[in-house]
């Protein structure tokens, strides 16, 4: 009995640890696909002496190659990893905590409130005054405010009830888009802009963008991680969670503040990507388990490689023209879930039998 | 041996409302270490709410609720997790938790949040696994179970926490006859064994007149009699608590009261 018990739970760390190292290993691939894939493209092993040891001295092609390698590429595909990373942390997040599946990082109205924002400072010129700022700036404030909104209009009492927090995501997310589409017909000659804007894509990533995410990303990342446990007893539902010695309310709180900024760095720099974070929590779940210490960080690295890897396709497949990525993550992801979906409903069935 | 066990769990003058009507209505109980309490009584009649003031999930209107002696809510949470455990109705599972990860939840309080579960934990969960008989079990997800498997993994869970004070909302909820005996058996030895205090609620009157040493027969939210089964288990309380005659006679074997129901009053 003994022996089966502690074994059981050591092949399954075994394993959880193995495919953690194979995420880790398939994004940095990706990552290396990414920065070496495009218009110019550029070999893996070339890439990597590119970009430890720079352009070849005296060679003009390979200083242009540098160029478009370091201060186009990398700095998008870090940006790709860094988005993905937080959309699949946050979802696994939500997820957890409203013990739905279909819980997504946007609950709280993120996204429409960061689109309120770029939109705004779109329309207003913001570009003047903020500069290479302008969008992600009043996005993020757009998506703090919003955030912020529902989550008091959900607490009463020091008591947020997540019923009312996942109604009134729903009621001032499409407040908040009608408003948008508002400001878009008003603002008639800009609407190219905004639709550019709320389609989601990572073109506009600059290093610095990724000198203020990666920071950002790493410390609410590691926190989200601490929240593991908290989000396991959670999982079985607030009250069984109390029993267990936690301090619900605080754990919640921390919980929904940590993801729901995670994921508005994430659309402030990007637009709302969509399905990340839905599909790619649900999917690790099917493989790792529901434990959150190991759910959380893999679908942070299930969520880069999957944005890496779209964003890749959206810019190569049809060249010059660029496809949203968001398509792409849709039209890519949505069929390997249903997949993993089948797979667990056929293994279901003859565990039954 | 009663005497200085009385009142570890502490309710006096306790009043409840979920809004507008008194659910729980000066209720004043007590439950001592080294037995198991019952609270019994018909549908709504308020004993699940009762459980959930002393567990300080629901905090009491008016009056007061101590375990210990002291005030649950003044407690901090893993305090409070190391010292009582509930148990009640859980919600269907969304997620596939492996009945070992489930179990070992229940050290939650003693672990914290950040240190990870450590080889006096595993064997806590161990110990509470193998005692519901759950040993094959265990690498399975709770999703795949049936609810009177689930019911003994959550009763593992609340086993594994080590507390002094167990309130379980109907322990035997979903479980076959063997497993109802089982399942009183262990937590009435927990009770003996570990000095512990154990308030169950139960629908199976025959069962808490077997297992407790105390009965709360609760009625409209207020305690319509307390006391040893032998006091309390009559034809006369059954027909006034319950509304249902009932024939009343010494079990064969241990000499408490056996209820045979006979019909609706």
């Amino acid at each position: 009995m003994t022996g089966a018990l502690s074994g059981g739970k050591a092949t399954g760390a075994i394993k959880k640890a193995w495919v953690t190292a194979g995420l880790v290993a398939c994004l940095s691939a990706a990552i290396l696909l990414g920065v070496g894939l495009g218009a110019v493209p550029v070999r893996p092993g070339e890439v990597l002496a590119l970009l430890f040891k720079g352009p070849v001295s005296g060679d003009p092609q390979s200083q242009v190659r540098w160029e478009i390698l370091w201060r186009l590429r990398l700095p998008r595909v870090l940006m790709g990893s860094l988005v993905g990373f937080s959309l699949g942390m946050a979802g696994a997040v939500m997820q957890g905590l409203f013990r739905n599946p279909m819980a997504d990082p946007y609950i709280l109205g993120v996204s429409s409130g960061a689109s309120l924002g770029a939109v705004t400072g779109i329309v207003f010129g913001a570009g003047r005054a903020l500069g290479a700022w302008a969008l992600p700036l009043p996005a993020f404030l757009g998506a703090f405010c919003a955030m912020a909104l529902v989550y008091s209009l959900a607490t009463w009492h020091g008591r947020t009830e997540l019923l009312t927090l996942l109604l009134s995501g729903i009621a001032l997310s499409s407040m908040i888009s009608s408003g948008v589409a508002l400001i878009m017909v008003l603002f008639r000659q800009r609407t190219e802009e905004i639709v550019f804007w709320t389609m989601g894509g990572l073109s506009r990533s600059s290093w610095n963008s990724v000198r203020v995410s990666l920071p950002y990303v790493l410390v609410l990342g590691s926190l989200t991680w601490l929240l593991s446990r908290p989000l396991d007893a959670l999982a079985f539902g607030e009250e069984a969670a109390f029993h267990l010695g936690l301090d619900v309310e605080k754990s919640k709180r921390l919980a929904l503040f940590i993801a729901s900024l995670l994921t508005a760095q994430a659309v402030a720099f990007t637009g709302p990507i969509g399905f990340v974070g839905l599909v790619v929590p649900h999917a690790v779940r099917l493989v790792m388990g529901p434990a959150h210490r190991w759910l959380v960080p893999c679908s942070g690295l299930a969520g880069a490689c999957l944005l890496v890897l779209s964003d890749l396709l959206a810019r190569t497949l049809v060249p010059p023209a660029e496809i949203p990525v968001g398509v792409i993550t849709a039209m890519g992801g949505a069929p390997f879930f249903l997949y993993l979906l089948f797979q667990q409903r056929k293994r279901g069935r003859g565990a039954e039998s | 041996m009663k005497d200085t066990s009385e009142g570890i769990v502490q309710l006096e003058g306790v009043w409840f409302s979920y809004g507008r009507r008194w659910v729980i209505q000066d209720v004043t109980f007590s439950a001592g270490a080294g037995e198991v309490t019952a609270i019994v009584g018909p549908n709504g009649a308020g004993k699940s709410t009762l459980l959930k003031i002393v567990s300080g999930f629901l905090r009491p209107g008016k009056g007061s609720s101590r375990v210990l002696g002291r005030d649950v809510a003044a407690m901090s949470p893993r305090e409070r997790g190391k010292l009582l455990t509930y148990m009640g109705a859980e919600l269907e599972p969304v997620f596939g938790f492996t009945v070992e990860e489930t179990v070992l939840l229940g050290r939650f309080p003693h672990t914290g949040a950040l240190r990870k579960e450590g080889p006096d934990d595993v064997a806590a969960a161990r110990r509470a696994m193998n005692l519901l008989h759950l040993d094959d079990l265990a690498q399975r997800p709770i999703t795949d179970l049936s609810s009177g498997e689930r019911q003994r993994v959550y009763l593992a869970r609340a086993l594994c926490q080590e507390t002094s004070i167990l309130l379980i909302d109907e322990p035997t909820a979903h479980l076959d006859m063997a497993y109802e005996m089982w399942v009183m058996e262990v937590l009435a030895r927990r009770a003996r064994d570990q000095n512990a205090a154990v308030v169950v609620i139960l629908h199976d009157l025959n069962l808490a007149a077997r297992f407790a040493s105390v009965l709360y027969f609760v009625r409209d939210g207020r305690v319509h009699k307390s006391g040893s089964p032998g006091e309390t288990v009559t034809a006369e309380t059954i027909r006034e608590v319950y509304g249902a005659e009932c024939y009343v006679f010494p079990h064969p074997e241990g000499g408490w009261p056996q209820v045979v129901p006979l019909r609706p009053a």
